[in-house]
């Protein structure tokens, strides 16, 4: 990220939204909000000095709320810029001026004087920072959005409310050193170590009721907590609860093999049917051992939701932005899954990693280099290669009614003013060759190359005389 | 032999085409006289087309898209 963010050539635009696009493939105009920071980035030094002084405390998502920010913050330790931002929702200065008008607090700007802590070094602060509205033109786009992981809360069967009930994201933020507990295994709930811990998998995925498809990072991620569980803390006992191990890939099913010989213990065999949280605190867990051919429980001091990788909560709004189509499941949709896996339905715009369905980080590196690959040859050259296969209007026929341009699925058709009158005009880049104009157009006007009114009732005219 | 009506098909290149592409290549079978058009989209059929094969003789039109 550091990298991406020194190189000359990538202009690296964080804490921002696309508004809207204009334009099409070759020659988009994309809008972009750069949200309020309330901190002059150019004299921020990511020093910290404002987030020590804030004296607002507010869950930390980055932590996945286990933890507490300032409202004043960095989002993470390696963030790139590390530069801080105010969260405007919480900071007291922004509530209580919206509330009362009056201006409180500003520690982070003057400091505490009477106890000789001073405001922000750099004088960076700004509290009348706004939005601001960029328009940046380029050639092609890509998206790569990422996904969420399921919310626990839908699977009432697994006791999510329990604290020791976590997602693998919660369990991961808690191995992190710069996590909740600072890296310190512990349960939530009396901040005892526990002594044993059970994995489930796929939460949400592989299922009718939720989603259909597999997450496919599962069972790795599963493994690799096992393994470096196994390996930092031996005394700790690992169960991990599958349907079936999925670990296809490069030296995967090797890795599977050495966590088991570490002394992790695997058992499949369907879905575990339940945990419950038993008077002592203990968390029991329901399930089938296929290679037992009997049901088991066992009693566990934490327990690990696999919960299933879902489209990120803003894809929707994007698949209407940038006039992509989305799957079944809400990912954004490639046009070919063998033969075009990176192309979108919108010419010029590529997807890659998560946003297209759940992968792993070597496949999303792997798809990232094939989109932005894909996204230079189309622009390279300066020039497009269209279908042959368009239409056109004929400008002395169009009455320039307009009832083509209402229907055209690609808005590939605008009026045009010629000498003061308003004539359609087809966009052949835009143009993806459906016809409906060409079906439409009262006067006639126009012309559907290859498929012309005239060939085609001289087809139908050709099959009936036979 | 009995009366098998005249059909023609409007198919959309997209999914009625590919569908019946796909039913050759699984060596399904359909009546003899079923005809087939191809358009680029069902959004390409004009009116004229339906009436154009209710004149010359088809018994009915089957608008696939």
């Amino acid at each position: 990220m550091g990298e991406v963010a020194r190189h000359s050539n990538i202009k690296l635009i964080t804490y921002a939204e696309v508004e809207y696009v204009k334009g099409y493939v070759g020659n988009f105009e994309v809008t972009i909000r750069k949200k309020a920071k309330y901190v002059d980035w150019d004299r921020c030094t990511g020093c910290g000095h404002c987030i020590e002084i804030c004296p607002t405390k507010v869950p930390d998502e980055f932590n996945c709320g286990l933890s507490q920010r300032k409202a004043i913050y960095i989002q993470f330790p390696q963030a790139v810029p590390k530069k801080a931002i105010i969260d405007a929702e919480n900071c007291l200065y922004f509530r209580t001026k919206r509330k009362t008008g009056k201006t409180v607090c500003q520690i982070c700007y003057k400091g505490i004087p009477s106890k000789g802590i001073e405001g922000c070094p750099a004088k960076a602060i700004n509290y009348d920072d706004k939005d601001e509205y960029i328009t940046i033109k380029v050639g092609s786009i890509i998206l790569a959005t990422g996904f969420k992981v399921m919310d626990k809360h839908h699977f009432k069967e697994y006791s999510p409310d329990c604290p020791d009930v976590l997602t693998s994201m919660e369990f991961e933020r808690i191995l992190s050193a710069t996590g909740p507990t600072e890296g310190k295994l512990k349960r939530l709930s009396d901040g005892k170590k526990p002594n044993s811990i059970a994995f489930i998998s796929c939460v949400g995925s592989r299922s009718q009721k939720y989603h259909t498809y597999c997450s496919k990072i599962c069972c790795m991620y599963m493994l690799k907590h096992a393994r470096i569980l196994r390996e930092k803390y031996p005394d700790i006992d690992v169960y991990l609860f599958f349907i079936d191990v999925r670990t296809a890939g490069k030296d995967f099913e090797e890795f599977y093999v050495f966590t088991k010989q570490l002394g992790v213990k695997i058992i499949r065999g369907g879905r575990v049917s339940g945990v419950d949280v038993k008077p002592d605190g203990k968390l029991r867990v329901k399930a089938y051992d296929v290679d037992l051919c009997s049901p088991v429980e066992v009693d566990v001091d934490m327990v690990v939701l696999a919960t299933a990788v879902e489209p990120a909560i803003d894809t929707e709004k994007l698949s209407k932005i940038f006039n992509v189509s989305r799957g079944r499941e809400g990912f954004f949709k490639e046009v070919h899954t063998k033969l075009y896996p990176v192309e979108t339905s919108a010419k010029g715009v590529f997807i890659a990693g998560c946003a297209q369905g759940p992968k792993d980080i070597p496949e999303s590196v792997v798809q990232a280099r094939a989109a932005s690959s894909a996204a230079a040859a189309l622009v390279i050259p300066g020039k497009i290669r269209f279908e042959a296969i368009l239409a056109e209007v004929d400008k002395d026929k169009c009455s320039g009614c307009g009832l083509c341009g209402q229907l055209c699925p690609y808005s590939a058709i605008k009026l045009e003013s010629y000498d003061g009158v308003y004539k359609a005009k087809i966009e052949p880049a835009l143009c993806s060759g459906c016809g409906t104009c060409a079906a439409a157009c009262p006067s006639r006007a126009i012309t559907f190359h290859g498929f012309t009114t005239e060939q085609i009732e001289a087809q139908i005219d050709a099959l009936l005389i036979a | 032999m009995s009366w098998e009506p005249k059909i023609i098909v409007i198919a959309c290149n997209w999914c009625t085409y590919a569908a019946a592409d796909l039913a050759g290549s699984l060596k399904y079978s359909y009546p003899s006289t079923a005809y087939i058009v191809r358009v680029p989209c069902s959004g390409r059929v004009e009116p004229e087309f339906i009436v154009e094969a209710l004149v010359n003789g088809a018994d009915g039109v089957l608008i696939g898209g």
